[in-house]
């Protein structure tokens, strides 16, 4: 391709691949049933989208400095991320958040159409 | 209905602020207008001579701990004063009688392996970077204030991962955290102070740091002794941020339940002795 | 308006700002409210840097986006989480 580098398209691929990750979380956020597997995809797709996204960044800043405080960065999100994922998934156990069960929402479901009450 | 009556008190009251503020803002300069005084003198004369007068090569640095010093000074003490209010506040409210004695709240031990290896990790990080937005003032972004925040974050991570390991009914009214806070806080503020004093002491006005006797280039002096200001500044304000932590967090009654392969033990023995 | 990338970007900072803060003072649950705020602080920051002001970005980002935060929640904690109206 003309006027654009090899390492802009490796760049590039590795932003677009962040972003699928990205959204990835998005459509799990917005389509899984109940709070743990909805952490379950933001935690895991969160860290891999931002972790491309800063290995992008590295390479396009042509600068050796900045590149190792993004790898800081990138580090720093490694080992937050999942902890906060970890944090949050502990303490909705112990709130006694709900868990998603394919009988209580078949439960749920016959009630909503007018089936036996309880 | 009073309270009806004091909601359309304060709307009012709220309307003509926001009436009168909006015509205040009619007559200041448009924003970045090149011909208004601020442009014309106030920002050429930083711009131009920051970096030989104070040595400090991030001007926002250097207007702030050296020429609008006594600004900051005022600023610190703000800050100060909102740690004490809170801790005055909710100091009464905890020892009143509607009150049992607070539980170890947000500031207990968090018995997670992964939870407490990861404050492992990145604390001493967290700590060491806020002591680098501190020194680092003079050239990049950061100094004492957003050091001082990160730096009383880092403890705020310590303490909610590894809060008391067991609530101390007879020492807990808030626990022994808040009085070294409030330490730190005060070692601060008086700090600058002493500094600006100092600087009376060697013939200067209040805050003039360059008669400092810190060596012989005046502008070096300054730098030195604006270090010394934003190392205050940052020890006053992880003090505060401490303090407010400590007294807004704890007391907070842990609820929930354990879950079920934890061990239920210590909540057991909490609520019973 | 101009439709630099630059000018998108802070109008949709100031966007997200105006839409998280009017949704914290509608909402019920404090809760949601505080983290909104986070979101809100957020914003604010990345406005701020966007304009160049960097400095009062990092402040807002420590201040707003994480103290403050984790003081609501606290405060939210020790008082009460439904707003009855």
């Amino acid at each position: 391709m003309p006027g654009i580098s090899a390492v802009e398209a490796v760049a590039a691929a590795l932003l677009v691949g962040s972003l699928a990750f990205i959204l990835a979380a998005v459509v799990g956020i917005l389509r899984l049933p109940d709070f743990y597997t909805r952490l379950h995809a933001v935690g895991k797709c969160d860290t891999a989208g931002l972790a491309l996204a800063t290995l992008a960044l590295a390479l396009l800043s042509g600068d050796l400095v900045l590149a190792l405080k993004l790898a800081a960065v990138w580090a720093i999100l490694a080992v937050a991320n999942p902890t906060g994922t970890h944090a949050l998934a502990r303490a909705a156990g112990r709130a006694g958040v709900p868990v998603w069960t394919a009988d209580g929402a078949a439960r749920r479901k016959s009630r909503r159409d007018g089936g036996p009450s309880r | 209905m009073k309270a009806r009556l004091r909601a359309a008190a304060a709307a009012l009251i709220l309307g003509g602020l926001f009436v009168g503020l909006l015509a205040g803002v009619r007559d200041l300069p448009p924003i970045g207008d090149p011909s208004s005084p601020a442009s014309t003198h106030v920002s050429p004369r930083f711009i131009e001579e920051a970096r030989r007068e104070t040595g400090a090569l991030n001007m926002v640095t250097a207007v702030l701990a050296d020429y609008r010093g006594y600004d900051t000074l005022g600023e610190t003490a703000v800050i100060f004063a909102a740690g004490l209010g809170a801790f005055v506040i909710l100091a009464a409210s905890i020892g009143g009688p509607r009150r049992e004695t607070p539980g170890p709240g947000l500031s207990h031990r968090v018995d997670s392996l992964l939870l407490d290896t990861a404050a492992r990790v990145l604390a001493p990080f967290l700590l060491l970077f806020a002591v680098y937005v501190l020194v680092h003032g003079h050239v990049s972004p950061g100094g004492g204030f957003q050091g001082g925040v990160l730096f009383g974050l880092g403890l705020v991570t310590l303490r909610l991962v590894w809060g008391p390991p067991r609530p101390d009914r007879a020492a807990s009214r808030f626990g022994p955290g808040v009085r070294a806070s409030f330490l730190l806080a005060s070692a601060g503020l008086l700090a600058y102070i002493a500094i600006g004093i100092a600087a009376m002491a060697f013939g200067g006005a209040f805050l003039d740091y360059g008669v400092l006797p810190l060596g012989q280039d005046p502008a070096h002096v300054r730098e030195l002794a604006t270090l010394g200001v934003e190392a205050a500044v940052f020890v006053a304000v992880s003090g505060t941020v401490a303090v407010l932590f400590e007294t807004i967090a704890v007391g907070v009654a842990e609820t929930g339940r354990p879950l079920p392969n934890e061990d239920p033990a210590p909540v057991e023995a909490r609520e019973e002795g | 308006m101009m439709l630099d990338p630059g000018g998108l970007i802070a109008t949709g900072l100031l966007a997200t700002m105006l839409v998280t803060g009017a949704v914290a003072l509608l909402v019920n649950d404090l809760l949601v409210a505080a983290a909104l705020f986070g979101v809100f602080s957020f914003a604010a920051a990345a406005w701020f840097a966007a304009l160049g002001a960097v400095d009062v970005a990092f402040t807002e980002a420590c201040v707003g986006g994480a103290l403050t935060t984790i003081l609501l929640v606290a405060a939210t904690f020790r008082t009460t989480r439904r707003l009855d109206r």
